[in-house]
């Protein structure tokens, strides 16, 4: 019988020749000593290759997947960052329709409500103070950049202005100083 | 259905779990690292690349389909991510399906350095020896002889990978069997 060739001695060692190949390959392997050798051969290889060698990752991988995934979904934290701020954007819009602070209803409802509810209406009451406050100081600080043209018109007269402001200082220090020596007589 | 330890797994990140995912991880992690080793032949690369896969496994998880085997699905996402990278790296399109290459061109083709002076070696060495072999094998080859033998999958599993015929993937693993044959036989590892 001819030699036989490399696909069949692996079909062999992987099972794939029907059982009468199978029996006619065991029968060659027993008189051919080249096939048999092969055979060997193969079958030594097989083993190598099922035992990989293996390299050990770095551990930054998982440490780094971690990371990117606290990206990918955010904390807690930021979660309920975001839920405080959307409730203020909430509260202040439902502010600039109703005045929180001092209205009626907020206030009918906060007298009428039980103790369990009552905490509930303080704290709309009271961010509704809040509120009024912040939007005061923004009025304030909204005319203050209001001025700010005016004295960047001026930033060329400034020693003008300057010598202004001083003399208005002495006048009113002046000025204190007679009342209180008018006080001191008394 | 019956689900097995990873599709537990993913139900259980599906469902929020942090830890599980990590679990996941550590599964993976050695398998899929040192696959991506052996075809990107870098260690950089390859931690990249495996850290991109856990991202991209993580974000499609809910696409996966329980009806069918994790791995399997897990692999093919890792083979693609890989073979992309290669791709952008050679700009190589149409050679990696090219199957008429033999054993014997192999073996012209890929020469790596013959250490002379021993007959008969021990089991061990034959095995560093052989995996460095399957490092020098063409990657159309590579590919085949790692996701046989280091990720364990059958030869239906591999075609489904890959999207070759089973009957290809059996010849090319065959190949490089014979390839890695005769050069352990030429580099006298085998008598």
């Amino acid at each position: 019988m001819k030699c036989l060739s490399d696909l069949q001695i692996q079909a062999f060692i992987d099972n794939e020749s029907n059982r009468l190949e199978k029996s006619i390959h065991r029968n060659h392997f027993n008189r051919c000593p080249e096939c048999r050798r092969r055979l060997q051969q193969y079958q030594v290889l097989e083993k190598a290759l099922a035992t990989p060698v293996f390299c050990e990752p770095p551990a930054s991988i998982i440490k780094n997947v971690t990371a990117g995934l606290y990206l990918a979904r955010p904390p807690y934290l930021s979660i309920s960052v975001l839920l405080a701020a959307s409730f203020m954007l909430l509260i202040s819009w439902i502010h600039i329709y109703f005045d929180l602070a001092s209205n009626s209803l907020v206030k009918t409802l906060q007298s009428t409500s039980t103790k369990t509810f009552s905490w509930f209406f303080d704290v709309l009451q009271l961010t509704g103070k809040l509120f009024s406050f912040v939007q005061a100081g923004f009025k304030i600080i909204r005319h203050l950049a209001e001025q700010i043209p005016f004295i960047l018109g001026y930033s060329g007269k400034m020693p003008l202005l300057l010598t202004l402001a001083i003399l208005l200082s002495l006048v009113l220090m002046q000025q204190y100083k007679s009342r209180k020596t008018k006080e001191n007589a008394k | 259905m019956q689900m097995d330890d990873d599709q537990r797994l993913i139900k259980a990140i599906l469902a929020g779990s942090r830890s599980s995912f990590e679990e996941l991880m550590q599964m993976y992690n050695k398998k899929i690292f040192n696959f991506i080793l052996r075809m990107v032949r870098n260690q950089e690369t390859a931690v990249e690349l495996t850290q991109d896969f856990f991202l991209k496994i993580y974000t499609n998880l809910e696409k996966y389909n329980f009806q069918y085997k994790f791995s399997t699905w897990a692999y093919r996402i890792c083979y693609n991510l890989v073979l992309d990278h290669i791709r952008k790296q050679r700009g190589l399109t149409c050679s990696l399906d090219d199957d008429s290459v033999s054993p014997q061109e192999l073996v012209q083709a890929e020469h790596f350095t013959k250490d002379s002076g021993f007959s008969l070696m021990a089991a061990e060495e034959i095995r560093l020896l052989l995996w460095e072999a399957v490092d020098q094998l063409p990657l159309k080859f590579r590919e085949l002889i790692l996701m046989r033998f280091m990720q364990e999958l059958k030869y239906e599993e591999i075609a489904e990978i890959t999207g070759l015929p089973v009957g290809t993937v059996k010849n090319r693993i065959f190949k490089a069997k014979e390839f890695l044959r005769a050069e352990m036989e030429n580099h006298e590892m085998l008598i």
